[in-house]
């Protein structure tokens, strides 16, 4: 009885932070969905209500839009190019050191505070000639300047969030495949493998965990962030760029419409898990930690 | 296709492990490279597949120097020291990848690997993956995926180091048997000298990245080129006795602590030379107290079936020889030993080098057929 004791009595001072931090703000958010709260910070319950206004919603169709492309599109760049960069930089090179240097390169995102990464392509995008990539277009093209956050918000916000997260997948798919016995590879250059038949048959197996964790770990996150958007176009021109959770923080925190917000969010909520299900499933989640395992 | 190692050495950034490596080895020879743990035998397997580049010197399959070609390009099976399977495939399919790798049609190549399986004795493990099968049978599989493609040359890292004694042996007439069948020009690298003198035609001696002596089992048993060949191969291992070598007439006068004898050879080396005698437990007498060299005391007695491994001391030097099960001696039992003096080694103190036979090895070398270039 009393060995159990010490390890409760540690634990108890975390558990009552994630209680205070994390499951209060779902439960209150989960009631608050319930209400018409405003400004005036009142808790009218109004059953259902928020939830039929979703559905007529006049933007309703083209945030779900926004979302699926906006998800979809930054997933796979978080998913395959950091596969991309991480082969590069871990099977390809075969120096530890430049393999080390190239990874930490990309790693500089992630480190950057958001507001001066989004300040760095915010003058990259820049519609003025002095832009980036509009001076490389009117060197190389002698184009007009484009005003490039305006034409075409939605490829900016990607191509934004997707390289940061690729530094994300790169690290952990790196670390993956170091953790490959090199043995394997000079095997398999033995037997005479093609490089294809390296990836697919050794390497893609022994990292289809990590892929699912970081698809798995990214979907949600890109599911309930928003932070790169508000600073690059705010979800604009008009609804644009604007995608759900940003929505619903536009609705309670510009509007002040907290409950309309707060059922936005739990809906999120409840697809986010939904989707984690399907992809568990999807990977054969109870197959792989069986067969992930290397001698 | 002979393959010969012309000065090669490789160099691990700072560390030397193969230093300046010659020999030859024949077409369809069974060569063991045999050596303690870190003599760069794994090393040398390694330069053969190609998958490291020696930092100096050629290697050559019949003329051609091979020191850039791709290892797929080599025709090679290779068993690693790790087994190196690849986890997430069945048995049959690691078996069967090299095939699949030359694009030999599915039946065929299934149909390949287990045939393969069933002479490494696997056919029941067929469908299982890596992860489900014991260290023996992740070696056998590993043995089975070198073999399947028939190679020009089987290079086996410790093949047999996870067998029981029982399979050990029968795999070891199997390998032989093939590769005698099939003329595969095979190295093998072993811990296990047993194994070595049981299998090779010729077996390498290697320590610290260098070659000791490359000679048939026989010759490396009774002419070792020196103490470090010497300790090394034989098992219980020879008997080292400090001693000096005093000149007579025609002869010389071995003289050890509390003990010394004649023999009737010539040595070119100064009167009182300190050297190492070295005697094989196999080549100890026990006699009578009159026709007695070595006197002894006996530590320990050792029941081997058909005879008896006896240890005794003299003085401080311990020394050891076998008995037949009808002789009766006990614990503590002092004892007198004559050693067959057509068997012992004289090996210089200072260098190891075997002083008596030197000169015999090399002559075998002139002749060129076994031995050091
Ligand atoms: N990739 C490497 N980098 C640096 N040093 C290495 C490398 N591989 C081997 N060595 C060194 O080279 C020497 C020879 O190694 P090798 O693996 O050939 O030994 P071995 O004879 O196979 O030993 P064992 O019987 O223990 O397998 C060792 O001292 C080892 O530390
Ligand atoms: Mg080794």
């Amino acid at each position: 009885m009393k060995k159990w004791v010490l390890p409760y009595l540690m634990l108890t001072p975390f558990l009552l932070l994630v209680l205070l931090f994390f499951v209060t703000p779902v439960v209150i958010t989960t009631i608050m969905a319930f209400t018409n709260m405003d400004y005036s910070m009142e808790w009218n319950f109004i059953g259902l209500q928020n939830f039929e206004k979703i559905v007529s919603d006049p933007n309703f169709s083209q945030i779900v839009f926004n979302t699926f492309i906006y998800v979809g599109f930054t997933l796979l760049i978080n998913v395959f190019f950091a596969l991309l960069l991480a082969l590069l930089s871990s099977y390809y090179i075969p120096f530890e050191q430049s393999g080390l240097f190239f990874r930490a390169l990309w790693m500089l995102p992630r480190i950057t505070p958001p507001v001066v990464y989004v300040l760095l392509w915010l003058w990259i995008f820049d519609a003025s000639e002095y832009g980036l990539l509009n001076t490389l277009t009117s060197f190389f093209f002698s184009n007009d300047p484009i005003a490039w956050l305006i034409d075409h918000p939605m490829t900016a916000i990607i191509l934004v969030n997707g390289m940061v997260g690729a530094s994300f997948g790169m690290i952990i798919f790196s670390s993956a495949i170091q953790s490959i016995p090199r043995d394997l590879f000079k095997a398999a250059q033995v037997d005479g493998a093609s490089e294809w038949s390296v990836f697919k048959d050794i390497i893609l197996p022994s990292i289809k965990w990590p892929i699912m964790f970081v698809t798995v770990w990214q979907l949600l996150s890109l599911l309930t962030s928003y932070e790169y958007i508000l600073l690059l176009t705010d979800g604009g021109p008009v609804f644009e760029s604007e995608v759900w959770p940003l929505y619903s923080y536009h609705k309670a925190f510009k509007n002040l419409e907290f409950g309309y917000g707060s059922a936005l969010s739990l809906i999120l909520v409840i697809i986010a898990i939904l989707l984690t299900g399907v992809l568990l499933k999807l990977f054969k989640f109870n197959r792989m930690i069986q067969s992930s395992r290397i001698e | 296709m002979n393959i010969r190692f012309e000065q090669v050495s490789k160099q691990f950034s700072n560390h030397m492990a193969i230093s300046d490596l010659n020999f030859t080895i024949q077409d369809g020879e069974f060569v063991c490279l045999l050596g303690p743990s870190g003599c760069g035998k794994t090393t040398t397997l390694m330069m053969l597949a190609g998958l490291y580049q020696p930092t100096k010197g050629n290697i050559y399959f019949g003329d051609q120097v091979i020191n850039h070609l791709e290892p797929k390009d080599r025709n090679i099976g290779m068993v690693f020291q790790s087994y190196a399977l690849y986890p997430h495939m069945t048995v049959r399919d690691n078996i069967a990848f090299p095939l699949k790798q030359q694009k030999v049609p599915k039946k065929i190549r299934y149909g390949r690997a287990e045939k393969t399986a069933r002479l490494v004795r696997l056919e029941n493990y067929l469908d299982r993956k890596p992860s489900q099968l014991s260290g023996g049978q992740q070696q056998r599989v590993a043995l089975a995926r070198a073999l399947v493609k028939e190679p020009n040359l089987l290079l086996l890292d410790e093949p047999m180091s996870n067998l029981d004694a029982r399979l050990k042996i029968e795999m070891r007439d199997e390998l032989r048997q093939l590769q005698k069948q099939l003329k595969i020009t095979t190295i093998m690298v072993t811990h296990d000298q047993e194994e070595a003198m049981a299998m090779a035609d010729r077996i390498a001696i290697l320590d610290r990245g260098e070659i000791q002596q490359f000679d048939t089992p026989e010759q490396l048993f009774a002419y070792p080129k020196n103490v470090f060949v010497a300790r090394f191969l034989g098992n219980p291992p020879m008997n080292f006795l400090d001693a000096e070598i005093i000149h007579e007439l025609d002869g010389m006068i071995v003289h050890g602590e509390g003990y010394h004898f004649y023999l009737q050879k010539q040595l070119h080396i100064p009167n009182k030379t300190k050297i190492t005698l070295g005697i094989r437990p196999h080549d100890l007498q026990v006699v009578s107290e009159r026709r007695g060299i070595f006197s002894a005391v006996v530590t320990n007695i050792e029941h081997l079936g058909r005879e008896k491994l006896l240890s005794a001391t003299m003085g401080e030097q311990p020394i050891r020889f076998f008995v037949s099960n009808d002789q009766k001696i006990k614990y503590g039992d002092r004892i007198y030993l004559s050693p067959n003096l057509e068997a012992i080694h004289i090996f210089s103190k200072e260098t190891g080098e075997n002083l008596l036979w030197s000169r015999e090895v090399s002559y075998e070398q002139v002749e060129g057929k076994t031995g050091l270039i």
